[in-house]
């Protein structure tokens, strides 16, 4: 069972990580958040629990500068600004894509090339070469009374229609012994309020329309309800908050390779998400309704007038709308117009990305004043080159581009300043990548090592004023940093085969915004100095095991790097142990059983949020 | 079955290099060592962050000009969470936690925890206490659950709770009255009273119309009249004004714009600063000449958040809010003349003076 990263990570003029579902299960990620963890310069805020809010940040920028995209097109939030990866399951998702930069891949929607890194999830195609239909019924279960099953189906209809159908549950009590120290007081309590019940269902339709057309339709529907524990508060452990969310959308995507030279996708898509935080406290009772729909529409051209080089330009319209039931709610309105040239010339030895994004953004509200139209013009430039003949590159990007401010930073009852400016980020990277299968004993070795340096003016920060805060562009940030990256492969005898993967991250991101302040060159808040991940599998005919390792360095729980502030470096092991039983008529079982958190530390990736201690996981994939 | 143990070994050092990385051996407790406070001098309250458990209480000794670390956790080995107000009253020092729903009674000698009250109701929902007054033996305390509390300082027991509606916050004690600020927490216009409570009775017998949104700043000034802040919703409709209450007839006056205040005979010092509006000052407001004078430059401190006068030297002591950073206070001469700057701790909020 091959398990490598595809060499495209090698020949990407930016920094490209892809992870396909051999990988994902090798590794014993169940959800999203868990593989991610995996790729090097990434970063997830994880509040602890089953069903706890986790964010995706590329290289300290922010979760609100990265993009994801689920098949294609990107699941926006523009009230926060940022996607919860924890409500994507991996028991249908055949690859995870990371790129930090710009993509090569220049075949896409508009919005793909307007942030600073993009996180793509895409679903399992089904495969009919053997037969006409799949199934796959999957149980999870494990500590904290966690149970998921779930079933994925899919049918060939015809010769040119099929569909998949997926569906899970979940359900987890969360309540988690921990262990915090105070000083000289040792607290050691239980998460309370940390429960989770979610359904999730998805419906694809795949259909053939010709030889060169396709069509796919999504269907999908996310239903949850959580407590929201709260971070640790000296001596009251009181939290009753709940929140519940649903999100329901729909799209679609057609595509037609006219002929080799000329290719054309266009995509559609409504998404309606609703949320509720309901929260009973002795002052009274909080229930809060929020609404958001998106609508929108994307077409690329594609063509390439010569072998080598090709050219796309993309246009996406985006309509997204908010409703809250917060006092003086000004039902915010946000066209979005982007228009991306891009091109891309590969040969032998050399290859070059080069984009131009146009963003027009224009805002309406009911009350109160809308956001002034905003223009911009956002360039990107990629190179890589192989100066020799086997698998060594150098490569070099810069990128240019921003965020817009979220519906949450503009109009938020009195915080919000409707006169914020996008927070604008540039990127230059450098690094070499190199990968080999005829090195000494390795069947696969790749290595690739980074360096960067980021810029990102104009960061929207909450700034307190007499008793009001207010969103202000006020920050100004300096990362310099390293990713390296490595993963191999080798036979230790006939059917013993040993794989390994390994991440070092070095990053410095410095606050710049005032030479006079106390928070002049200091670390940026939660951003470890140093941090880094590895695995080592050992595939056999018994049982496979996986050994998953994943650290972090010190760092600061608020802006000033004093000892007060800081939180201890931490470690955090684990061991995946798997077995595929198989039949014939591709009848397979697939047993893994998963020790998380083998050192037993409540370590914290956000002050106050206390990751759970050791605890363990089943599970059971039935295929046919 | 050949096993090549050297490639193994070669490639599970390189991973272990991980591993070594963490050394979470903590160092030893030093053991307590409670910080002796000896009078004249200040405690410096910091509220802290939201949510961070940062909160910390300092004390400014006044004859050495020396600032002390954290009292609370050099006594206790332990930090506090967050503090709202600092009440002294006779030999102990009580302290209200909002988010840590509790009240911390400490000897005002050291600091060291006399007693700790968590604060719960019938439903078992945490309380959040807000402000403190105290007269006649008892401190009395506010709450978001609309009560105020009354807690006995000899047996450090709650002995009584009127209900008095909204959100209550600030509160002081004149004439043998209770007057407290029933705050528009919401936002929604209902908060503009002043709830009076008869301290005999330990009822509620009247609510005076105010100006809306009075917060947290309500004192008693050394004239025996009640001296309060309205904040409205800060856009400069209505203004942050300042209000006198006549205890003897209960009649409400206007007196001055002002946001936060500290009352020393005829001068009451204050910062006014609306959000909406350019309308910034630090001044002085004569109580006879009913005129407003600059005490310093506005813009010489960056976001002046508190201000309380010296009862004794009439050293005027202003907080510098700084954003994410450890806070600073400002020390001036009652002329204006500036003294001394301390770096103090994270969203400092009062200083209270303590001269026995």
């Amino acid at each position: 069972m091959k398990a490598r990263r595809a060499p495209l990570s090698t020949t990407a003029t930016a920094p490209l990580q892809q992870m396909g579902k051999a990988e994902m299960e090798r590794l014993g990620a169940a959800e999203v958040a868990d593989a991610v963890r995996h790729f090097s310069g990434v970063s997830v805020k994880d509040y602890g629990g089953i069903g706890g809010l986790k964010t995706v940040s590329v290289r300290s920028l922010g979760a609100q500068h990265t993009a994801v995209s689920y098949d294609g097109v990107t699941v926006s939030d523009c009230q926060s600004g940022q996607v919860d990866i924890s409500r994507f399951s991996l028991d249908n998702v055949s690859n995870l894509t990371l790129t930090i930069g710009q993509s090569d891949n220049i075949f896409q929607t508009a919005k793909m090339f307007a942030s600073a890194g993009a996180l793509s999830i895409e679903t399992t195609r089904p495969d009919f070469s053997s037969k006409p239909f799949h199934l796959s019924v999957n149980l999870k279960a494990g500590s904290f009374g966690l149970v998921n099953p779930s079933l994925l189906y899919s049918l060939r209809l015809s010769k040119r229609l099929s569909l998949s159908a997926y569906a899970d549950y979940l359900r987890a009590d969360g309540n988690y012994r921990f262990k915090m120290k105070n000083g000289n007081q040792l607290i050691d309590s239980k998460r309370n309020n940390s429960d989770i019940e979610s359904y999730r269902a998805e419906m694809n339709l795949f259909v053939t329309l010709s030889q060169k057309q396709e069509l796919k339709a999504k269907l999908y529907l996310f239903d949850s309800q959580s407590g929201l524990p709260g971070g640790v508060i000296y001596d009251n452990p009181y939290a009753a908050e709940r929140l519940y969310d649903r999100n329901y959308f729909g799209q679609v995507k057609y595509e037609n390779h006219f002929s080799d030279k000329w290719r054309l996708q266009a995509s559609g898509k409504f998404n309606y998400s609703w949320n509720r935080d309901y929260n009973n406290e002795s002052s009274g009772i909080t229930d809060d309704h929020f609404r958001q729909t998106e609508t929108y529409l994307s077409t690329t051209l594609w063509s390439e007038p010569i072998k080598g080089l090709s050219f796309s330009l993309a246009q996406d319209f985006a309509y997204n709308y908010l409703s809250t039931t917060l006092q003086n709610c000004q039902y915010p309105e946000r066209f979005t117009l982007l228009t991306a040239l891009a091109s891309h010339y590969k040969s032998n030895h050399f290859s070059a990305t080069a984009s131009l994004l146009n963003t027009y953004i224009t805002e309406n509200v009911r009350t109160g004043d809308a956001a002034p139209n905003r223009k911009r013009l956002s360039p990107t430039i990629s190179l890589s080159w192989k100066p020799f003949d086997f698998g060594w590159r150098f490569r070099a990007s810069y990128k240019d581009i921003f965020r817009s401010p979220t519906f949450n930073d503009l109009y938020y009852l009195k915080i919000g300043n409707s006169n914020l400016k996008p927070e604008s980020t540039r990127q230059i990277n450098v690094g070499t990548a190199f990968n080999t299968s005829t090195l000494l004993f390795f069947n696969y070795l790749s290595l690739s090592v980074d360096g960067y340096y980021n810029r990102v003016k104009d960061k929207i920060v909450a700034v307190p004023t007499m008793f009001i805060w207010k969103m202000m562009n006020l920050g100004k940030v300096e990362t310099i940093g390293t990713d390296v990256n490595l993963a191999g492969e080798t036979d230790l005898a006939k059917n013993y085969k040993l794989l390994f993967t390994g991440t070092y991250n070095f990053m410095q991101a410095e606050d710049i915004t005032d030479r006079t302040s106390k928070l002049w060159k200091n670390q940026i808040i939660y951003t470890p100095k140093h941090s880094g991940s590895g695995s080592l599998t050992l595939e056999n005919p018994y049982v496979n095991v996986t050994y998953n390792i994943m650290y972090a360095s010190e760092r600061y729980s608020q802006a000033q790097n004093i000892s007060e502030n800081r939180i201890k470096p931490y470690t955090d092991h684990s061991v995946s142990l798997s077995h595929m039983f198989k039949w014939k008529k591709q009848q397979s079982l697939r047993i893994q059983l998963d020790a998380l958190n083998l050192g037993n530390k409540n370590y914290e990736i956000v002050r106050f949020y206390p990751m759970p201690g050791r605890n363990y996981k089943v599970s059971l994939t039935y295929n046919l | 079955m050949k096993m090549y143990w050297y490639k193994t070994t070669l490639i599970a050092l390189t991973l272990t290099m991980f591993s070594a990385c963490s050394n979470d051996n903590d160092e030893p407790d030093n053991g307590l060592n409670p910080i002796e406070t000896t009078a004249p001098g200040a405690y410096i309250v910091n509220t802290g962050n939201w949510d961070a458990n940062n909160a910390s209480i300092q004390w400014y000794d006044l004859t050495k000009a020396t600032l002390s670390s954290d009292l609370y956790e050099a006594a206790n080995g332990k930090k506090i969470g967050d503090a709202q107000d600092l009440c002294v009253y006779g030999s102990k020092v009580y302290i209200t936690g909002s988010t840590s729903a509790k009240i911390e009674v400490v000897s005002s000698k050291n600091f060291t925890i006399l007693k700790t009250i968590p604060l719960s109701n019938e439903s078992g929902q945490a309380i959040t206490p807000r402000y403190m007054t105290a007269t006649g033996g008892n401190v009395y305390f506010t709450a978001y659950d609309g009560t105020v509390s009354k807690l006995d300082t000899t047996s450090l027991s709650i002995t009584g709770t009127v209900q008095v509606g909204g959100y209550p916050e600030a509160l002081t004690n004149a004439n043998g009255k209770l007057y407290v600020n029933l705050s528009d927490y919401n936002w929604d216009s209902t908060g503009k009273q002043i709830a009076v409570i008869n301290l005999s009775t330990f009822t509620k017998v009247k609510e005076l119309d105010v100006i809306l949104n009075p917060y947290d700043e309500c004192m008693t000034g050394d004239d025996g009249k009640v001296y309060f802040v309205s904040t409205g919703h800060s856009d400069g409709n209505p203004p942050h004004t300042l209000q006198c209450i006549d205890p003897e007839t209960d009649e409400v006056t206007s007196l001055c714009t002002a946001s936060k205040i500290a009352k020393k005979g005829n001068k009451i010092y204050f910062i006014h600063s609306e959000y909406s509006t350019d309308d910034k000052q630090i001044g002085v407001y004569d109580l006879e000449t009913k005129k407003t004078s600059d005490f310093i430059n506005y813009s010489d401190i960056s976001n002046p958040g508190s201000i309380d006068v010296d009862p004794v030297s009439g050293d005027v002591y202003i907080s510098s809010q700084l954003s994410k950073a450890l806070n600073e206070v400002y020390i001036y001469g009652s002329d204006g003349t500036f003294k001394k700057k301390i770096e103090t701790g994270y969203y400092t909020t009062r200083v209270r003076f303590r001269y026995k």
